[in-house]
């Protein structure tokens, strides 16, 4: 079991509190003169991805968490789980709902995304920052306006709904940023 | 145009020019306070024969010979116990400003080597010491007059508890989630006291004008003079 010291904490280190893995936000060294030296951190809890703050004495150690990122291709979904191959080992995992429920509404079949696994489970599953996909669904727009005002919703082809401009047809296709779920522009 | 691309800006010192002629003047600065009050300046060793005492300060640790792995060193953490052979010999009041070493000392404020102001005054007790820190500091930073508390008022203030009195079980309450840091089994008294220090206190300490805690436990004592076996003369 790989464990690391308090002094060699970094920024971006995953280290496991209370059984669960978190990832260093941010590291201060707190040391009242010639006392007791402590180290404060602040860390991000990559299943639930909430904040909190820690002290440890200084020296002391903590257990290294086994997070690895991989690429893989979403492969299908069976309703209950979703598929995908990591692009490194061609290795299958199955995901339940709770990390892949956020990026699945922006992943077709044989996109490419990151997975997050910790001991070898997914825990997180992160789209690309812009994908492109087509309009399934949207109110016929009003021809002449396009002032672009108010927007209106679009569903998408994988089923997210985005805010669009009021000139967007069905069959558009669509740049998304998929961290803001923004539309971006028309592809 | 290629060669200047690959250059690489590692070389370049952290500390802005800037910040150097600043620090340069403030160590003019520090020298012409103690001579105006005729204090000597002094230059001890660096390399020891022996480390610190401290509980809680790390030596560094060197080897002086190529010839003999048991020729060891110890770089001062500070250079308080060489100063204080001089003292013993007769010097009278002295200061150095020099450099101080500490293992594993590393983050925002600190560095693991960093250069120390030190200085003695014969026959003058910490209230008089406090006195004269305050004129540094107020020559030096044009800073407002220091505020001083006891450490006992501290924690009242702030905390509302009796540093003195209460146990590390009643310490625990005041912050559980906290002092998970520490093990009651194996930590002491004062590690929890610190820890609350650190995080409760200090953090706002000092902002408008410097702060001077004074009367620290006498378990905390590093060398200063205890009163009435619970309070030690420290600042």
């Amino acid at each position: 079991m790989a464990t690391y010291s308090t002094n060699e904490f970094k920024n971006g280190m995953k280290i496991m509190l209370d059984g669960s893995p978190y990832n260093i936000l941010e590291v201060e060294f707190v040391k009242p003169g010639k006392g007791q030296a402590f180290t404060r951190v602040k860390v991000k809890n990559l299943k639930t991805d909430r904040v909190i703050e820690r002290t440890f004495k200084a020296n002391d150690t903590v257990e290294a968490a086994n997070i690895v990122e991989t690429e893989a291709q979403y492969l299908y979904s069976d309703g209950d789980q979703w598929h995908f191959m990591s692009q490194e080992s061609f290795e299958q995992y199955a995901v339940g709902k709770a990390p892949a429920s956020q990026a699945i509404q922006w992943l077709k079949e044989e996109d490419i995304c990151t997975l997050l696994l910790w001991d070898n489970d997914v825990i997180s599953v992160t789209p690309p920052n812009f994908v492109i996909l087509a309009v399934t669904d949207t109110d016929p727009g009003l021809r002449g306006d396009t002032s672009g005002g108010g927007g209106k919703p679009a569903t998408l082809e994988t089923g997210a709904v985005v805010r669009v401009p009021l000139f967007i047809n069905i069959g558009d296709i669509l740049k998304v940023d998929t961290r803001s779920g923004e539309y971006v522009s028309r592809a | 145009m290629s060669q200047e691309h690959s250059m690489s800006t590692h070389w370049r010192p952290s500390a802005s020019i800037d910040a150097l002629k600043a620090r340069s003047r403030i160590i003019t600065q520090l020298r012409s306070f103690f001579n105006q009050r005729k204090i000597l300046e002094v230059d001890t060793p660096l390399m020891c024969a022996a480390g610190t005492t401290d509980v809680y300060l790390d030596s560094m640790v060197i080897t002086s010979s190529k010839n003999s792995d048991d020729d060891i060193r110890y770089l001062q953490t500070s250079p308080e116990f060489c100063m204080k052979r001089l003292l013993t010999a007769g010097i009278g009041d002295c200061y150095q400003i020099c450099k101080a070493f500490r293992r594993d000392e590393i983050g925002k404020y600190h560095n693991p080597e960093f250069t120390l102001l030190e200085w003695y005054r014969i026959n003058c007790d910490h209230h008089q010491l406090m006195d004269e820190m305050d004129a540094l500091l107020q020559y030096i930073l044009k800073s407002q007059p220091a505020k001083r508390i006891s450490y006992r008022d501290l924690f009242l203030e702030y905390l509302g508890i009796d540093p003195h009195k209460l146990s590390i079980k009643q310490l625990i309450k005041v912050d559980p989630d906290v002092c998970k840091a520490l093990n009651p089994l194996t930590d002491t008294k004062d590690d929890y006291l610190m820890l609350l220090l650190s995080q409760h206190i200090e953090p706002t300490l000092g902002l408008d004008r410097p702060c001077f805690i004074y009367d620290y436990p006498a378990s905390q004592a590093a060398l200063s003079k205890i009163r009435d076996k619970k309070i030690c003369r420290t600042f």
